[in-house]
């Protein structure tokens, strides 16, 4: 009875730690995957304001690098954003669409439009049934003319109230529509004054300055569904002038695009053309410039042979996609470490628990084992019974556990549906519900296992009950057989 | 080198033909206990000895010293002086791993609390001494100890009780199991510690009965500690165990077994 008890805590404690482990596993995975497929493995970053000299030519010469499949130079800063309903702040990042959709896999996170089932937390029902324009991918920064919208100077705007809301308490929305006409009397029907009236002379009009063409920009989906933003939407994105700290560089872009990422890390990336962020940070040629391989598991290899060719700096280091990301790795790393240390603690819990349910069987068995010792078993035969004992509980408690806490990680998103929707019916709430979404900002939890964690989560399990068992077994090994024989 | 590959014995001259021709013998045994400070010697120079095919009964009071003299001649413990021989070899001295294995292949026990493995069933428990006895080699030898120990099972008459556990057994049922299973490995000495103490009389009369009739068939040299006058008359020779020495039963002690000759051998 002891022993199925011991067992069965074995088992749930490995079900419950592969869970957690394939859930963040699962997570680390899916972003891990997501930044791969849309940067660069290696990349050659300036963090001064000064970017990198000649970014084209280092970029050419990257091409003569073994194992370097592709370089091409970018420009990052940050931005204040302005869009119709929101000011926030956003990291611009100014690249050569062309050459990253060849060398890379972005192209494959590209839409035209929202893909709908990346729903975000506002809604907007219209547009989410429509379908996702698969088909029709960005492939340049070029604004598409139907996108354009004809723009309407603010000065004939009047906010305008709902006449169907009125009355209502609280705060009602006001909108703005379009002035009517003035029906004050024009300058020209006092005409009859006789000429006596002193005329102002019409103003000529201003030259029309050379318009740049309109520059397009590509938002994380579910950034752009937080801003509100759709298909043709302006952005004004401010920069400090590095000429003039009084005066900000300006520019408007219009949304052409959207990429689909699953979390907001990657979502605040802004992407526009490189010259545009050239144009609009008035400084750096480039502050980066990513390099694609040719094999990715070549990476750290590749970095040495580019740090031949290309000489760090103070500010300017050759680094992998992981170094480049310091603040999201830090923090799975540091999630790393913690399951680590609740994995110790695992380890130390399973062998004092092997051990304590092991001691107390040598206390009940004492009788027995002066029986098998009268019967001619040696110490080694002893130790080996209740060494085995131990291991066998350890094994057929992780195997159960393995096999349960796979079932539930698999279907972690059904249980965690079922158990929510049992909460509802008791009337307790959902508590549930929204753990995705809190935790990692994913629509379901992924879930990922590497099979070498497992392997050594189980080796380790075994060894420490192996050794946990040890001291029980030796103190079976070491009782005097004739005192055993007399235990009551 | 002996056929049990124990060492040689090398006794003074005088003792040798003595300890060569018995099966099992003790000499000069002093056992003592330390209880705190205090000593307290059990057994006081006593010498023993038991031939092939023989049944020795020792009696004595509670406390007299005799399951300790059964556990000596068991290998179980180590006497504080003295040589136990078997097979005219000391055994005394051996080492761990050859006490155990000698324990296992020539030695069989019987306890009075049967002293079955709960968990196990009759079948198993028997099984569990032939397991024992063979040690690493079990699994080359696990088909001839499945067969011995439900012939053996059948012997006692619990052929058709193989399967039960020991709680499920009557307490007559669990001594036959306990004796069947001592009889695993073909011991040459069967040492019992009261087999029929826990048992009333007609069931006692049955074990009684199937002890003698198995030790006769296998020629088995017995050692049976009792408090029964009827199972010690029974016995070839009776000895009393009294102040650390071994002595014959005394004849007024015989009283109620007339049944059996009481032969008395110095």
């Amino acid at each position: 009875m002891v022993t199925y008890l011991a067992l069965l805590t074995v088992a749930i404690s490995v079900a419950s730690f592969v869970v957690v482990m394939g859930v963040l596993g699962g997570f680390r995975h899916r972003v891990e995957k997501i930044i791969q497929e849309t940067g660069a493995p290696l990349e050659i970053y300036c963090s001064a304001t000064y970017g990198i000299f000649q970014p084209d030519a280092v970029a050419a010469r990257l091409h003569s690098v073994s194992g370097v499949k592709g370089a091409s130079p970018y420009v990052q800063t940050m931005a204040l954003i302005r869009t119709d309903r929101f000011r926030t702040l956003g990291v611009i990042q100014g690249i050569d669409l062309n050459r990253e959709l060849k060398c890379g896999r972005l192209g494959e996170y590209l839409y035209a439009d929202l893909p709908v089932e990346n729903v975000g937390e506002i809604r907007d029902v219209a547009r989410d049934a429509r379908p996702p324009e698969a088909g029709l991918r960005p492939r340049s920064f070029v604004v598409p003319r139907h996108l354009v919208k004809r723009e309407i100077s603010k000065e004939k705007l009047e906010p305008w109230e709902d006449p169907s809301r009125q009355g209502e308490k609280g705060r009602v929305p006001v909108w703005f529509r379009k002035k009517k006409p003035d029906r004050s009397p024009s300058p020209k029907d006092d005409d009859d004054d006789g000429g006596l009236i002193p005329r102002t002379p019409k103003r000529k009009s201003r030259p029309k300055p050379e318009v740049a063409p309109p520059q397009g920009v590509i938002v994380g989906a579910k950034r752009g569904r937080k801003l509100g933003l759709y298909p043709g939407d302006e952005m004004i994105m401010a920069v400090q002038d590095p000429g003039d700290d009084d005066r900000a560089r300006v520019r408007k872009f219009y949304v052409i695009g959207f990429y689909k990422s699953d979390t907001d890390w990657l979502n605040d990336i802004i992407l526009v053309d490189r010259r545009a962020a050239q144009d609009l940070t008035g400084q750096a040629e480039a502050t980066g410039i990513s390099i694609w391989l040719q094999d990715n598991r070549r990476m750290f290899e590749v970095r040495e042979e580019v740090r031949k060719v290309f000489a760090e700096d103070r500010y300017t280091k050759v680094r992998t996609w992981k170094e480049s990301r310091p603040e999201v790795f830090g923090m799975m790393d540091m999630q790393d470490r913690v399951m680590l240390i609740i994995l110790m603690i695992f380890f130390v819990m399973t062998g004092a628990f092997v051990m304590a349910i092991l001691w107390v069987l040598v206390a009940e068995k004492t009788r027995d084992i002066g029986t098998v010792r009268a019967l001619g078993a040696g110490r080694p035969g002893v130790v080996m019974t209740f060494v085995s004992q131990g291991l066998a509980i350890s094994v057929i408690g992780v195997a159960l556990g393995l096999g349960i806490g796979y079932l539930l990680a698999t279907n972690v998103n059904e249980v965690i549906g079922a158990l929510d929707a049992a909460l509802v019916k008791m009337h307790m709430g959902r508590i549930f519900g929204s753990v995705s979404r809190q935790l990692f900002d994913m629509e379901k939890l992924p879930v990922h296992y590497d099979p070498v964690h497992l392997w050594v989560m189980t080796g380790i399990t075994v060894a420490v009950s192996f050794f946990a068992s040890l001291l029980p077994a030796l103190r079976a090994a070491f009782m005097d057989p004739v005192e055993a024989l007399r235990h009551e | 080198m002996s056929s049990t590959g124990i060492r040689p014995f090398s006794a003074p001259e005088h003792e040798a033909p003595e300890t060569a021709n018995l099966l099992m013998s003790a000499r000069e045994i002093y056992k003592d206990y330390r209880d705190g400070t205090r000593t307290i010697t059990v057994l006081r120079g006593l010498d023993f000895g038991l031939r092939a095919g023989e049944a020795v009964a020792i009696t004595g009071r509670s406390g007299s010293g005799k399951s300790t003299l059964l556990h000596l001649l068991g290998l179980l413990d180590t006497p504080t002086l003295g040589q136990v021989y078997f097979r005219g070899e000391e055994i005394g001295t051996l080492g761990e791993w050859s006490r155990n294995r000698l324990r296992a292949s020539a030695l069989g026990f019987v306890f009075q609390a049967y002293h079955l493995v709960a968990e196990l069933s009759a079948y198993q428990n028997v099984l569990l001494a032939g397991r024992v006895a063979a040690g690493i080699s079990w699994l080359a030898s696990g088909l001839e100890s499945r067969r011995q120990a439900r012939d053996l099972l059948k012997r006692v008459g619990l052929g058709n009780r193989m399967r039960h556990k020991p709680a499920k057994l009557s307490g007559g049922e669990k001594q036959r199991v306990a004796i069947a299973r001592a009889l695993m490995g073909a011991p040459e000495v069967l040492l019992a510690d009261e087999p029929t103490g826990n048992l009333d009389a007609s069931t006692a009369r049955g074990v009684e009965d199937l002890l003698f009739e198995l030790a006769g068939e296998r020629q088995l040299g017995m050692v049976l500690v009792t408090h029964e006058t009827g199972l010690a008359g029974r016995c070839d020779r009776a000895l009393f165990l009294e102040d650390g020495l071994l002595r014959p039963r005394k004849p007024d002690e015989a009283a109620g077994s007339e049944d059996h000759e009481i032969r008395v051998i110095d």
